[in-house]
């Protein structure tokens, strides 16, 4: 499939959190659209931690965006030349305390391909541990927790958990490490 | 937890973008000078497989990451339509596909911090061929029935990566029998 050819560009915005690019495309039909918006974002992290003690580590904070009081995993965005797992390291342990343990990246979305230009990465970190106290960001006002893999399920499916980068790793690990379905593990073998 | 807004005003108004910005008093007191928040309407998706067990997909260049992968059915709610009827709008449309049994499988948001949308996710069984593809003058698609091994293998090769499709996929995959 062929991509679109992009004429001409003007950004409406450029600040902190928000750029906003207006795009003039052409498809391969030939149509060409004076108006399509991009925005920008730099990389984001996700970070489904576990604790030596097999608990996962959520937190629950405040969307102004969906006006909700969302659980969630621990999240963040990468600094300007810095590595995911560098990031994903730094937001653990600046929005918990937790830190140490082993860490393999475990999967590669996106929120919203048609407008946002950001791929989000997943890291697994297992045996993780409480490190030091928490530093978070001014907007921040995080509460966290450990819950069991019954507990975190339990929230993915009433839908207390409701982020697409979060719920699809999540999913992606509650699929490959349920024991009662036969047919995904051997599809998918024992190890994660 | 909740924060207050103390000041909102709109900086783009357009079809397919609306930017907000508010001033906000977080629950500590601190104020928050310019927070963004993008305003959407409800969006749609379907994981549709049809009577012969072939999943119903999609593939279709994204621009904003300049990348062809493979989705599954989605688009935008319109006024007056109910998420059901948006999603058997859509899958229509943009695949010729309809009629079958729907359940609701999932609702999720692509951006709770700043989008102010959901996600209505719905499964499918036993669709069938009922019109024609119509699609919109700015959709380029083209459709592909792909069996259940074939779908897990695009998900296992990051070859499906928007969140909003490969959450209820892996749903699906983890509660069917």
């Amino acid at each position: 499939m062929k991509k679109w050819v992009k004429r001409g560009q003007e950004y409406l915005l450029q600040c902190k959190w928000l750029t906003v690019r207006k795009d003039i495309v052409q498809l391969p039909s030939g149509l060409v659209l004076d108006d399509y918006y991009v925005l920008e974002y730099p990389t984001w992290v996700n970070v489904i931690a576990i604790t030596e003690d097999g608990l996962f580590v959520i937190e629950k904070q405040y969307r102004h965006g969906t006006e909700s009081i969302d659980f969630e995993i621990c999240a963040g965005t990468c600094e300007k030349d810095e590595e995911p797992i560098d990031a994903a390291k730094r937001e653990l342990l600046e929005e918990t305390g937790y830190g140490g343990g082993k860490w393999t990246m475990y999967g590669i979305s996106n929120p919203n391909p048609a407008a946002m230009t950001n791929l989000n990465y997943t890291f697994l970190a297992e045996g993780v541990k409480k490190i030091s106290q928490p530093h978070q960001e001014k907007t921040e006002d995080i509460e966290f927790f450990t819950v069991s893999r019954g507990e975190l399920l339990k929230l993915m499916e009433n839908g207390e958990i409701k982020q697409g980068c979060m719920l699809a790793m999540l999913w992606k690990y509650m699929a490959k490490t349920n024991s009662e379905n036969v047919a995904i593990n051997r599809w998918l073998g024992k190890t994660i | 937890m909740g924060w207050k807004v103390l000041f909102s005003e709109y900086l783009i108004s357009r079809p397919w973008l609306t930017v907000r910005r508010d001033k906000l008093q977080l629950a500590d007191g601190r104020i928050a000078p310019e927070y963004y928040v993008l305003e959407y309407p409800d969006w749609v998706n379907v994981i549709a497989i049809t009577k012969e067990g072939k999943f119903v997909m999609e593939r279709q260049y994204r621009h904003a990451i300049g990348r062809t992968d493979f989705e599954i059915p989605c688009g935008i709610m319109e006024k007056g339509e109910t998420p059901l009827e948006a999603a058997k709008r859509e899958l229509k449309e943009e695949t010729g596909y309809g009629n079958g049994e729907w359940k609701l499988l999932m609702k999720l948001s692509p951006n709770p911090t700043s989008m102010t949308n959901m996600t209505f996710c719905f499964l499918a069984t036993d669709v069938e061929i009922i019109d024609e593809q119509r699609l919109d003058a700015t959709e380029e698609l083209t459709v592909h029935l792909l069996s259940k091994g074939e779908v897990r293998d695009l998900l296992e090769r990051n070859e499906i990566i928007q969140s909003l499709m490969v959450a209820p996929l892996l749903k699906f995959f983890m509660q069917e029998k």
